[in-house]
Parts: structure tokens; C-alpha cells; sequence
């Protein structure tokens, strides 16, 4: 089945999703029979998605039949998988497609088995997180929003006796669910649907025009994603995907701030986007670095002064400092901040453009007491 | 190049010593020149910092030049040859020792004086040279000049009593 991608070549997941593994160099061979491919495996609490380059298909759980490792010495480590429920959909797919308001599409006709070849290690740590999502069956939930029914109390009995049978009642139902809560540290993802859920409804409010809820998304997008890039789901092929990662999170930022930021700006949205589990300064380098090898819409270029940035496009930067110029010729003088504020653009970005101008000779500075303002150069060029 | 520098004395930046190499040497060019003018129009021959006090400062505009920019001007100012190092002051000259020693010389040429000998203080001092531009320069600054004519084999110099004398060529 068709999946979808986001810019960067990440799979877009559907509500609730969340990414258990990501594995490199993954060839995919359905009825056992020839090669189709190389992929990146994600194995999210759905589904097994496969992505290469720009395409990307995947094989919900709600088909899985049963599975058996093969291979080792010899052979490269293998996975089999057999396929059982042809002809159903699975229940997200018809969710989706009511959420989005389009008819479900025909169900699909899958490959009696897949054979899954890998070409680099990991093979156990993916079956061991394909057995996770088997056991945690998030793919036979609904992933619509859930409302909340209170169940009505029961009034059946008066006077003391029914209070404290009510006391009794409420006490065991928090247990049951305190004790499911500590029963798995691996359902705690589980549990944690609801902040996902709650997350994804507002992000529908972007057409909200309630300056609060915009406040609250804005606030709930910065402090996580439901599915962060790690290590442990990424393995070898970890900068990667982590690149892609960034550049999906980074760029809308980038958008609203000129199409430059500071990589140091950027690291810390990101970083703070991700809560938890933050990325060292290192690994966001080299992430970066990969960029251009990927052929994504950002790049990174370190000015003369030694500030890194990242940019959109080709010539974000070039752009940013012809519009300085302009604006410094039109006002006579600027400090970065000024400038920031004219262009809409991050001050320490502005104050590079600043200094980028001036390394070039076509704008000098004055340090006077109401702080660092840059003007035209007009002093004539010496004959020699 | 002559510019009309009374605009850049106005003009703030020209205040903050440019970090830009290309834009400071351009800024150092043209303070040397406003220094140089002033230094010619106020016979100033040796100098401190403190003798250019009121060039180097613009209430109007509330800038004036820091200590830095000053030791960067008068290395520029060395390195140019418009300056020479005298103790902790500066010899400036906004005429090269060169084109001076050629007036000096063309002095001795039209009063006769090729092969006579003339005393270094009488030169600047003397009831001959009062009409010469370089008439009041300081002893130590004409030496530079008369070395200058030594060295095109035009003068020779040499100590007579507690004094130096020069003998033209």
C-alpha cells in the first residue's frame, strides 16, 4: 500500500502512530520471489513502512499472519512474513479516510509472504520491536479522537452503607488502573494515545482563529513530537534520518524568519521540540552535514565571521543581504536589531548580514554610545 | 586624490576604526591626509596625539577617536613614511623628506651657496632662509632632510663644535 512521505522522505504517520525502529538497507523480497528493492524500514505500532528515495509503501500489521527469522552464518539474517486477512482493510485505513472525508479505498491485494533481507545489522532489534507492536495491538484501536463518556454513578442504595460501597468502588477502579499503568513500562506508549490525540486535535485548529488555542498548539508543537528520531530506532542509519527529521521540523521556522536561523537557533527549537531525549551539538553537525547529500531544501553555510547557518534554498542568504543594503541605503543607518525588525528576520542573522556586507567593503560600522549602528560605505577607494 | 574631507569629519563611522582591511586602509588614508593638512596649515612639525586633540574629536556628532585608533593611525602614518618615530613623539611629514631636500638644495643652488658650508641651525633660523618654507623647522627635523640630501650624494654633514654643519654639492 502506498505511503505517504513528507518533504525530507520521512513517512507522514496517522494519528497515534508512533515509530518503534528504523532500519537501513532492508531488501524486500514479496512471495519470496525477486528483489523489488532496498528500503529504510520503519516499524511503527501500525505498520512495517518501506521508504527508498522518494517512494514508500507499507504492509499494516492488521495483514500480519505470523513471522520466522532464518539465515545467519552464511546467509544474510533474514525475516519471513506471511500475510493473512486479504481482502479486509485494516480499521485505521477506513478511519483515516472518514476523517478526511473521502471513501475508503479498495482493499488491496497483498503478497502471500514477504521475505525481508538485511544487509546490515539489526535484524533482531527489528524483530524484537515487530513483537512489541504485536503485543500492543495499538492497530485494533481506533485512532478517531475518543470522548470521554463519565460513566453515570450508580445510586442503587442509600445512607452510609452506599457511600462507602461508592468509596470502595472508585478506590479499586484507581487501582486497576494504576496497576495497568505500572504493569509494562511498553504500554506506557500506549498511554500515552491520549496526549497524542490531544496534540493532533489541535493541531486541526489552525483555521481557529481563538488566539488561546493557537497559543496552547504552538506551545504543545514546541514541546514534542510524539515521535522523535533516537538512536535505538535508528541505529547506523541515525544522522539520516535525523537530518530528514530536522529539516521537516526546522523549516517552517525558517519560513518565518527570513528562510536564515543561527544552526545554534536551530538546534535549540529543535532540541526543544523534542523534549526529552535531546541530541548532543555533535550528532546535529553531522546530521547537518549529510543535508546536502540528501539533496533537502536547507542548507548549511558557514559565514566568514565562523557563525553557521541554515538556510532554504541557494541563495537565502545572498537575498537577505542585498535586501540589507536596501535598507541601509534607504534609512541611512541601521543596528542589527533595527534591521531585524525591518526584515522580519532574526537579529543575530541580521547582524551577520551586517557584518557579511561589511566584510565586503559595501557597509562600515559606527560603535557609538547608542550601541553598533552600520552605514553605506562612502569613503572613496584609494588610487594607487 | 583630493577629496573634501570636511564631510567624512561629520560622518560617524569615520570615528570607529573599520575592521574591514580595505575599508580601514581607505579610512587611514584619508585621516593621514586631514592630519597632514592640518599638520602644514599649523606648521606643526613634531607632534603628539594631543597636538591633533581638536581634529580628532567632533563634539557635533559626539565622536572622537580612541587611543587604538590613534596608535593605528600613526603606524599607518610610519609605514606611509609621512611620520618618523622621535622619542615618544612624531615627526610629520606632509611633505616627504625627499621633495624637501630638493627645495633645500635648489636654495643653495640659487643663492650660491654649492660649496660653501652651512651651519643646520642657520638654515632654519638664519637671516638668509627667511623667506624659504622651511625656514623655522626644528634642528632634528632638517637633519632628516640634509640626510636625505646625503644619501643622493647632493650634501655632506658634519659635526662642527657643539652643532652640525652641511656642505652642498
Amino acid at each position: 500500500m502506498q505511503a505517504r512521505l513528507t518533504e525530507s522522505q520521512r513517512p507522514v504517520l496517522i494519528p497515534t502512530e508512533v515509530v518503534l525502529r528504523e532500519q537501513a538497507n532492508v531488501e524486500v523480497l514479496p512471495n519470496k520471489d525477486k528483489a523489488i528493492g532496498t528500503f529504510t524500514l520503519y516499524v511503527t505500532s501500525h505498520r512495517l513502512i518501506f521508504v527508498d528515495g522518494a517512494n514508500g509503501f507499507y504492509v499494516p500489521f492488521h495483514y500480519y499472519h505470523s513471522h520466522k527469522t532464518s539465515g545467519g552464518l552464511l546467509r544474510s539474517s533474514r525475516i519471513e512474513l506471511t500475510i493473512t486477512n486479504q481482502g479486509t482493510l485494516p480499521q485505521f485505513v477506513v478511519e483515516l479516510a472518514r476523517m478526511e472525508e473521502r471513501p475508503p479505498p479498495v482493499a488491496p491485494h497483498l503478497p502471500g509472504s514477504y521475505l525481508f533481507k538485511f544487509r546490515a545489522e539489526g535484524r533482531d532489534a527489528t524483530v524484537e520491536q515487530i513483537e512489541v507492536a504485536l503485543r500492543q495491538q495499538a492497530w485494533v484501536k481506533s485512532i478517531m479522537p475518543v470522548h470521554k463518556e463519565k460513566k453515570p454513578k450508580e445510586t442503587s442504595g442509600y445512607g452510609v452503607g452506599s457511600i462507602k460501597k461508592n468509596i470502595k468502588e472508585d478506590a479499586k477502579q484507581t487501582d486497576t488502573t494504576l496497576s495497568a499503568g505500572f504493569r509494562d513500562l511498553r504500554s506506557l506508549f500506549d498511554n500515552s494515545r491520549e496526549l497524542a490525540e490531544l496534540a493532533g486535535k489541535l493541531k486541526q485548529v489552525d483555521e481557529s482563529k481563538d488566539p488561546e488555542l493557537i497559543e496552547i498548539k504552538n506551545t504543545m508543537a514546541s514541546l514534542g513530537f510524539t515521535s522523535g528520531v533516537t538512536k535505538e530506532s535508528s541505529g547506523n542509519n541515525f544522522h539520516v534520518q535525523l537530518a530528514r527529521e530536522i529539516c521537516d521540523y526546522i523549516r517552517p521556522h525558517l519560513e518565518e524568519n527570513g528562510g536564515v536561523l543561527p544552526m545554534l537557533d536551530a538546534y535549540c527549537m529543535y532540541n526543544r521540540a523534542r523534549g526529552g531525549d535531546l541530541i548532543s551539538p555533535n550528532d546535529m553537525k553531522r546530521a547537518c552535514d549529510l543535508m546536502e547529500g540528501l539533496r533537502l531544501p536547507i542548507q548549511v553555510k558557514s559565514l566568514p565571521s565562523g557563525v553557521i547557518i541554515m538556510q532554504l534554498g541557494g541563495e537565502s542568504v545572498e537575498r537577505l543581504i542585498s535586501l540589507t543594503v536596501e535598507k541601509v541605503n534607504s534609512k541611512e543607518h541601521l543596528s542589527a536589531k533595527e534591521l531585524g525588525e525591518e526584515l522580519g528576520i532574526n537579529a543575530l542573522i541580521a547582524k551577520q548580514c551586517l557584518v557579511e556586507a561589511e566584510s565586503r567593503g559595501i557597509l562600515c560600522r559606527d560603535q557609538g554610545i547608542q550601541g553598533l549602528h552600520f552605514y553605506l560605505n562612502i569613503l572613496p577607494k584609494i588610487s594607487t | 586624490m583630493d577629496v573634501p574631507v570636511e564631510r567624512f569629519l561629520a560622518w560617524p563611522p569615520f570615528y570607529t576604526l573599520q575592521p574591514n582591511l580595505d575599508t580601514r586602509s581607505q579610512q587611514l588614508y584619508l585621516w593621514t591626509q586631514i592630519l597632514l593638512e592640518y599638520s602644514q596649515k599649523n606648521r606643526i612639525y613634531i607632534a603628539t596625539s594631543h597636538d591633533f586633540h581638536d581634529i580628532m574629536r567632533n563634539n557635533e556628532v559626539s565622536r572622537s577617536l580612541s587611543e587604538e585608533f590613534k596608535n593605528v593611525l600613526f603606524d599607518y602614518m610610519l609605514k606611509q613614511k609621512n611620520a618618523i618615530r622621535e622619542g615618544e613623539a612624531y615627526m610629520i611629514f606632509w611633505k616627504k623628506p625627499e621633495a624637501w631636500g630638493e627645495q633645500v638644495y635648489r636654495w643653495a643652488v640659487d643663492s650660491g651657496r654649492v660649496g660653501s658650508v652651512e651651519t643646520v641651525e642657520g638654515l632654519v633660523s638664519g637671516d638668509e632662509t627667511t623667506r624659504e618654507e622651511f625656514y623655522g623647522m626644528p634642528v632634528n627635523y632638517m637633519m632628516v632632510i640634509l640626510r636625505s640630501l646625503e644619501k643622493s650624494r647632493k650634501a655632506e654633514l658634519f659635526q662642527v663644535g657643539e652643532g652640525m654643519a652641511v656642505k652642498f654639492f
